[in-house]
């Protein structure tokens, strides 16, 4: 392993409970530089959470996590805002502000290396609205840079998220059931950019996901999740649909769940 | 059948009914309570049909004393129009922007600390709970005379409602762009402005044009603090005892209330993205002009040229719209700050008086009054409110859900019902009080009736909106299992909107006993009457005394409703 191979994510013992609730259980994970990774599991597993952790918007109520190098836990103020703008991500419900314009909202993107706070196309600098455009006109949206954002369908709304997060020139994205509320259409669309853009740039990708097709058929390392605990961790292509499929354990693990 | 029957019987065995939270428990017993307080304030301030059938002798007198109506000349009557509106502008735009700091403190989900919120909604608590016309008497103390203490009386006051909207909304607004923002390594500030300030820029603007509804019919009372302007004009007359020259003055305020009333409720329409769907001619125009996404305006060209191209933003309908509301915006705001005829300059030189105002004001001092004479004042002002308020919500009930558009039976209705929730609320209270006065003669009873009027105008509007903005997927939900109008109304669009019903009538409660309050001034007796007495021989020492009660009064129901609203969320 040369140095440029690092680890970008290094946890070890992840533990997060909200209230009587634990979210996350001793979750150690370890991510390659390029690597894609899908988080497999039911809602409610800790997926979402673990992610939320990768950039900082929660915090672990034990054990150690290291990202891009950085330990997390020491992490305030400016150096985590910094650190944040390396990570873009994607959310299921796509997390735009409808009412500013799309172009509007993929110069959020470059917030973390602008200073004071930026209200309207105008208030970003020349360099910005090219780049924006840019990334607008990569996902394929170029037309839409100044409709509204919820004038938009689902899909058309996440490939936006994504331009979002490429506008931070990210090392890392992360990407939480980004098709989980699309039509399989827009579905098959949205998956392939982010395979695309993955490949262009050498990202590392995190994304989560219920569908153990899309999964199989889009990761290249499988981590499965269950209440909040790894529970397989291997490349996809040693991984059968029937295998995938017990992680699931449809009505054991819902029945756990529930108790 | 029998299977299925004892299946059902087991079921409800099984299934045993939760016993009511705590919370829950308290909410209605203060509810209770607050309703039995009501009725026998109803009592109390002697109101019965008799009063009713009374006074209806009394109109035709009163007819004689005021008609014909007496204009004052065109050139005095604009300029004193243009002071008013100047003043109300002035007062609530620069209300709504001392607003953003203080609702960012006060809400919840941006305070940059948990111990600013309370501190925040105090500031907003007590702004409300100090009329302006007390701090236009205070600020006249400090300025020359002139609209400046009243502008600024305004813009103080109004931050109470407007900063509590305000932090509201950003509370009720939806968490995921902000986190999305904020993983992009987005500062708090451009947090704020990017995430949350677009999201709640429709409820701000909206807020801010129902506030100056409101102050503009407050700005009538404004003139008893000696502020120029329409109010100013209608106090004279009425000293005066011209009643021809006060009732045309009177019609002049009507009238100019119900024009701004007409003029926010379509700028509000406009910002809550009404789309032209109808098929009226507007509509139709507006459909032609927008623009036809079904293809790229783009295409064709190079990736470059793309790019290149797509940086000049294209002058659509939309961008044209936005741009032109921004400009006459600004024309607006520049026509009020020339049109109110403040001496901005004062801003600079006052503060040399503040030693002065301080000694006038403090230490506070009731004499010669006793707590009694005090408290049973308080009283009075709370049976005002609380009767008024009784009276407000039986008749809100009735025309609200006829105003609504998804409870109306039919448009022609909806339409009437609004028309009256408008003119209604355009009433300024005090005209009515005043009118009222001159018919009925003093007491507690003019009272009660205006501020119920007025009520019924603010409540029934507030009922039919949150009637039409009960989510329509439950009301889908009931109409497609075959439900009927009617039930689709009881079991789905009701129900939806009972938490924000009892939220507006406690709403309204606060709100009229600030009224009550201030209608002292036209004699309607209470604690108000107390405050205008002391203002009037300059015992500043006293308003202060009085002040504090009256804050101490509001900051109390405040808490109830707070506990209330909370238990029913």
């Amino acid at each position: 392993m040369t140095v440029s191979d690092a680890p970008v994510i290094e946890a070890h013992g992840l533990s997060k409970t909200f209230g009587q609730v634990a979210a996350l259980r001793d979750v150690s994970l370890t991510v390659s530089p390029g690597e894609i990774v899908v988080l497999l599991g039911l809602s409610g597993s800790g997926k979402t959470t673990l992610l939320r952790h990768l950039n900082g918007l929660e915090t672990p109520t034990d054990g150690r996590l290291r990202v891009l190098g950085e330990d997390m836990a020491a992490l305030r103020g400016g150096d985590l805002r910094r650190l944040r703008g390396r990570i873009g991500m994607v959310f299921q419900q796509f997390h735009l502000v409808g009412r500013l314009t799309v172009l509007e909202n993929v110069l959020t993107g470059a917030l973390a290396g602008l200073r004071g706070p930026r209200l309207g196309i105008a208030s970003y600098p020349r360099e910005h609205r090219r780049r924006a455009l840019t990334q607008l006109d990569r996902v394929g949206l170029l037309d839409k840079s100044y409709q509204r954002a919820d004038t938009l369908s689902g899909g058309q709304q996440q490939r936006v998220a994504i331009a979002r997060a490429l506008m931070q020139q990210p090392e890392i994205l992360l990407a939480d059931e980004p098709v989980a509320s699309l039509d399989p259409e827009s579905s098959d669309q949205v998956m392939s950019l982010l395979q695309e853009i993955a490949a262009e740039r050498q990202l590392t990708v995190i994304c989560s996901l219920h569908q153990v097709e899309i999964a199989l058929a889009w990761g290249r390392r499988i981590v499965g999740m269950r209440s909040g605990s790894v529970v397989l961790d291997t490349p996809a292509a040693d991984l059968t649909r029937e295998a995938a499929m017990r992680i699931y354990g449809r009505v054991a693990a819902s029945l756990a769940e529930a108790k | 059948m029998s299977g299925q029957m004892s299946t059902e019987v087991d079921l409800e065995r099984l299934v045993k009914r939760p016993g009511p939270a705590a919370s829950t428990v308290v909410a209605a017993g203060l509810l209770v309570a607050l309703l039995t307080f009501a009725i026998w304030s109803l009592i109390q301030v002697g109101f019965t049909v008799e009063t009713f059938t009374e006074s209806a002798g009394k109109v035709g007198p009163f007819l004689d004393r005021m008609l014909p109506l007496e204009f004052p000349p065109a050139a005095e009557l604009l300029r004193s129009i243009g002071v008013t509106l100047g003043v109300v502008l002035c007062g609530t735009v620069l209300s709504a922007v001392l607003s953003v700091p203080i609702a960012y403190i006060s809400a919840r989900n941006t305070s940059p600390a948990r111990w600013l919120v309370p501190v925040g909604r105090s500031i907003g608590v007590v702004a409300r709970a100090v009329p302006d016309v007390v701090l236009a008497m205070l600020f006249v103390l400090l300025f020359s005379l002139g609209s400046l203490p009243g502008i600024l009386a305004i813009a103080l006051h109004s931050i109470g409602m407007i900063s509590k909207l305000f932090a509201d909304a950003i509370e009720q607004i939806d968490e995921g762009p902000r986190h999305a923002i904020r993983s992009t390594g987005a500062s708090p500030a451009q947090e704020f402005w990017s995430g949350v300030f677009p999201q709640v820029l429709p409820s701000w603007i909206a807020t801010t044009l129902h506030r100056g509804d409101i102050n503009l019919r407050g700005s009538v009372l404004l003139g008893y603090a000696g502020i120029i302007g329409l109010g100013y004009d209608l106090r004279l007359a009425l000293e005066s005892l011209n009643y021809h020259l006060a009732m045309a003055l009177a019609l002049v305020i009507f009238g100019l209330c119900v024009l701004f009333e007409i003029a926010s409720t379509v700028i509000r329409a406009q910002l809550l993205g009404v789309a032209p769907s109808g098929v009226s001619l507007g509509s139709r125009l507006a459909r032609r002009l927008s623009p036809d996404t079904s293809h790229s305006a783009f295409e064709n060209q190079g990736f470059e040229g793309r790019v290149d191209a797509a940086m000049r933003r294209p002058w659509t309908p939309d961008r044209i719209k936005s741009t032109a509301s921004i400009i006459l915006a600004a024309v607006v705001v520049v026509a009020a700050v020339i049109g109110s005829e403040a001496k901005w300059l004062d801003l600079f030189s006052f503060w040399s008086q503040i030693p002065f105002l301080l000694d006038r004001t403090w230490p506070p001092s009731i004499e010669p009054r006793t707590w009694t004479n005090v408290f049973d004042a308080l009283l009075v002002t709370l049976q005002i409110a609380a009767a008024a308020t009784l009276l407000s919500l039986a008749v809100s009930l009735l025309i609200g859900p006829l105003a609504a558009r998804n409870a109306a039976p039919n448009k022609p209705v909806r339409l009437t019902a609004r028309l009256l929730l408008l003119v209604i609320r355009s009433i300024p209270e005090l005209i009515l009080a005043i009118v009222l006065i001159i018919i009925t003669g003093l007491g507690p009873q003019a009272g009660t009736l205006a501020l119920a009027v007025v009520g019924v105008g603010l409540l029934g509007k507030l009922i039919a909106d949150s009637l039409e903005e009960a989510p329509p997927g439950p009301q889908l939900a009931v109409h497609s299992v075959g439900g009927t109008r009617t039930q689709v109304f009881f079991s789905a669009t009701a129900r939806l909107s009972v938490p924000a019903l009892v939220g507006h009538t406690l709403y309204l409660f606060d709100s009229n006993i600030r009224s009550a309050t201030v209608l002292g001034i036209v004699a309607a007796g209470g604690i108000g009457y107390y405050l205008i007495d002391a203002t009037r021989v300059s015992r500043y020492d006293q308003v202060t005394a009085f002040v504090i009660v009256l804050v101490t009064a509001v900051v109390v129901v405040e808490g109830i409703s707070a506990v209330v609203r909370r238990a029913l969320r």
